[in-house]
C-alpha cells in the first residue's frame, strides 16, 4: 500500500476508532445508569432498532407519511411564494409595503397555528401540510424577492428601452437571476418543511415519523425513539444532499457555481 | 431624513393594518364557532394578559428560551472556536457535524421531556440541544474564513495565544457568530413552543393547547397571535441589537 493510499483511509479510521469510543463510554455510562436511563438506553438496544425499523411496515408507511406531507407543503409553498415574491421584487413600492408583513411572517413561529388548525380541519394529513406549507412559505418569498432586487440596472433599462413585455421580462430577466436566491430560499424551507411537519405530527397525534416517535415515547421503547431520531437526522441529511445535487444541476450556468473552479 | 423614515415606516404598516381591519371587519358579525369576531379575541387575550395567567406564562416561555439560548451561545462559541482553530478535529468530528446540521430538532422535544419530565429544566435542555448547532457551526465558519492577513499579522506580531484569540480571532469571526445565534433564536421559539405543547402546565404554547383542548376558540386564537407578535418582536430587537453590536464592523465595510 503506498503512502497516499494509506492517508486517504487515516481519515475514517480514525472517525471509525473515535465513534468506537464513543459508543462504548455510551454502553458504560448506561450499563451503569450514569444519567436517567429513558435518556440514554442501552446502545445495543438503540443499534437493534435502527436494523430492525426498515422492516417494520408502520414505520415504512410513516416516512412514507412525513416525506409526502413535508414535500406537498414545499411544493405548494414554492408555487404561491416564488411568482409573488418576483411581483414584489420587481416592484419597489411593493416591496417597501410589504416589507413589515414579509418580516412578520417570517419570525411567526408557525407550528403555533397547529391547535388552531386542528379545530378548523381535524387531525389530517391536509392540516399537517397546510403547518408545514406556512412555515415554508415565507423563507422562500423572502429569498425571491431578495433574489429578484439583485437585477443589474443596466439590464434593466435595456429591457425598458427595447420594451420587452411584462411576461418575458419575468420568464427571461427577472426569473432567471432571482433562481441562485430561489434556490437557497427552497433549500432553508425544504429543512422548515421536514421539521414543521415532524413536529405537527407529533403534537397533533396525526401519522407519521413525529406520531412514531410520540407512540414509542409514550410505550417507553427508548431505544426505538433514539432509532426514530436517528432516521429524522438520517432524512433530513439525504434531503440536503439531494437539494444541493439539483441546485449545482440547475444552475450550472450561473456564476455561484464556478467561483469554485476559479 | 428623520421625515423620510417615517414615511417609509408608514408605508410598510398600511398593509399590516389593512389586514387588520378587514379582519375585524369580517369577523364583526361572526356567529361561526371558527371563526370568533377579532373584538372577543383581543379582549379575552387582553383580559388574560392583564388579569389572568398570561404574563406568568410569558416569563416562564421566554426564561427557558433564554437560558436554553445562553447555554447554546456559551458552548457553540467555546466549541465553535476550538473546532475552527483546529481543522484536524474538524475534520475528525466532521460526519456528526453534518448529521446534527440536518437533524429536525423538534425530535430532540419527545427524547427530552419523554425522558426527563415537564418542568422548565427539561424544556431548557432541549433549547440549549436545538440552538446549539447553528451557533458551532457558523463559529466554525467564521473562525476559518478569519482574513489571511489579519492571522499573518497576529503571527507576525508574535502575539500570545490567548491574546489572538481574544483580539483576533473572536472579534473576526464575530459577525457570523451573531448571524448563528440570529438562526438559532428562530429554531428556539419553535422548540420552545412544541415543547409547551408536548408537555406542560405553564407557557405560551400550554396555553394555546388548553385553550383549544377546552375549545376557547377565541384564546387559541388569540394565544396565537400572541406567539407570533412575540416571535417578532424577539427577531426585531435581535435585529437592532445586532446593527448595535456590529456597527464597527459596517461602518468599517462601508468605508472599504
Amino acid at each position: 500500500m503506498n503512502p497516499g493510499a494509506l492517508g486517504r483511509w487515516r481519515l475514517p479510521a480514525a472517525q471509525l476508532g473515535l465513534f468506537a469510543v464513543f459508543v462504548l463510554a455510551w454502553k458504560l455510562a448506561a450499563e451503569r445508569e450514569l444519567v436517567e436511563p429513558a435518556l440514554l438506553p442501552d446502545p445495543w438496544q438503540v443499534a437493534r432498532h435502527i436494523a430492525l425499523l426498515p422492516f417494520d411496515p408502520d414505520f415504512l408507511v410513516a416516512v412514507a407519511r412525513t416525506v409526502g406531507n413535508a414535500t406537498l407543503g414545499l411544493l405548494f409553498a414554492t408555487l404561491l411564494a416564488v411568482p409573488l415574491g418576483l411581483v414584489i421584487g420587481a416592484n419597489p413600492l411593493l416591496h417597501r409595503a410589504t416589507r413589515l408583513l414579509i418580516d412578520m411572517g417570517r419570525s411567526f413561529p408557525m407550528i403555533a397555528l397547529m391547535p388552531v388548525l386542528v379545530l378548523l380541519l381535524g387531525a389530517t394529513p391536509t392540516m399537517v401540510i397546510t403547518v408545514a406549507g406556512l412555515a415554508t412559505f415565507w423563507p422562500i418569498l423572502l429569498q425571491t424577492c431578495d433574489g429578484a432586487r439583485q437585477i443589474d440596472p443596466v439590464i434593466d433599462d435595456t429591457v425598458r428601452a427595447f420594451s420587452i413585455p411584462p411576461h418575458l421580462r419575468f420568464a427571461r430577466v427577472i426569473f432567471p437571476t432571482a433562481l441562485p436566491f430561489i434556490a437557497t430560499g427552497v433549500r432553508i424551507g425544504a429543512a422548515f418543511s421536514l421539521l414543521v411537519a415532524i413536529g405537527t405530527e407529533l403534537l397533533s397525534a396525526t401519522g407519521g415519523l413525529g406520531r412514531q416517535i410520540g407512540l414509542a415515547q409514550e410505550g417507553a421503547a427508548f431505544g426505538e425513539v433514539y432509532a426514530l431520531v436517528f432516521y429524522c437526522g438520517m432524512l433530513g441529511l439525504l434531503l440536503s444532499k439531494l437539494l444541493a445535487v439539483i441546485e449545482r444541476r440547475l444552475l450550472s450556468w450561473h456564476v455561484s457555481q464556478r467561483e469554485l473552479a476559479l | 431624513m428623520r421625515g423620510r423614515s417615517i414615511a417609509a415606516v408608514g408605508e410598510a404598516a398600511v398593509l399590516p393594518l389593512l389586514l387588520f381591519v378587514a379582519w375585524w371587519l369580517a369577523t364583526a358579525n361572526s356567529t361561526s364557532v371558527f371563526f370568533p369576531p377579532l373584538r372577543t379575541i383581543l379582549s379575552e387575550t387582553g383580559n388574560d394578559l392583564l388579569f389572568g395567567p398570561l404574563p406568568r406564562f410569558l416569563r416562564f416561555s421566554l426564561g427557558n428560551l433564554a437560558a436554553g439560548l445562553g447555554l447554546a451561545t456559551v458552548a457553540g462559541v467555546g466549541f465553535g472556536l476550538l473546532l475552527g482553530l483546529s481543522p484536524a478535529l474538524n475534520r475528525l468530528l466532521d460526519p456528526a457535524l453534518q448529521f446534527f446540521r440536518a437533524l429536525p430538532k423538534v425530535t430532540l422535544v419527545p427524547l427530552i421531556i419523554g425522558a426527563l419530565g415537564i418542568g422548565p429544566m427539561p424544556k431548557v435542555l432541549a433549547i440549549a440541544l436545538g440552538c446549539v448547532w447553528p451557533i458551532l457551526l457558523n463559529t466554525i465558519d467564521g473562525v476559518r474564513g478569519l482574513e489571511t492577513g489579519h492571522r499573518d499579522m497576529a503571527r507576525a506580531y508574535r502575539l500570545s495565544p490567548r491574546l489572538r484569540l481574544v483580539h483576533v480571532v473572536f472579534p473576526g469571526a464575530l459577525p457570523q457568530i451573531v448571524a448563528g445565534v440570529r438562526v438559532a433564536l428562530s429554531v428556539g421559539v419553535v422548540i420552545m413552543v412544541v415543547s409547551e405543547i408536548y408537555g406542560a402546565e405553564e407557557g405560551l404554547g400550554y396555553y394555546i393547547l388548553s385553550a383549544s383542548r377546552s375549545f376557547e376558540v377565541a384564546k387559541t386564537w388569540g394565544g396565537t397571535l400572541l406567539v407570533g407578535l412575540t416571535g417578532y418582536a424577539l427577531a426585531t430587537g435581535f435585529a437592532a441589537l445586532e446593527r448595535r453590536m456590529l456597527s464597527w464592523h459596517h461602518d468599517r465595510a462601508l468605508r472599504t
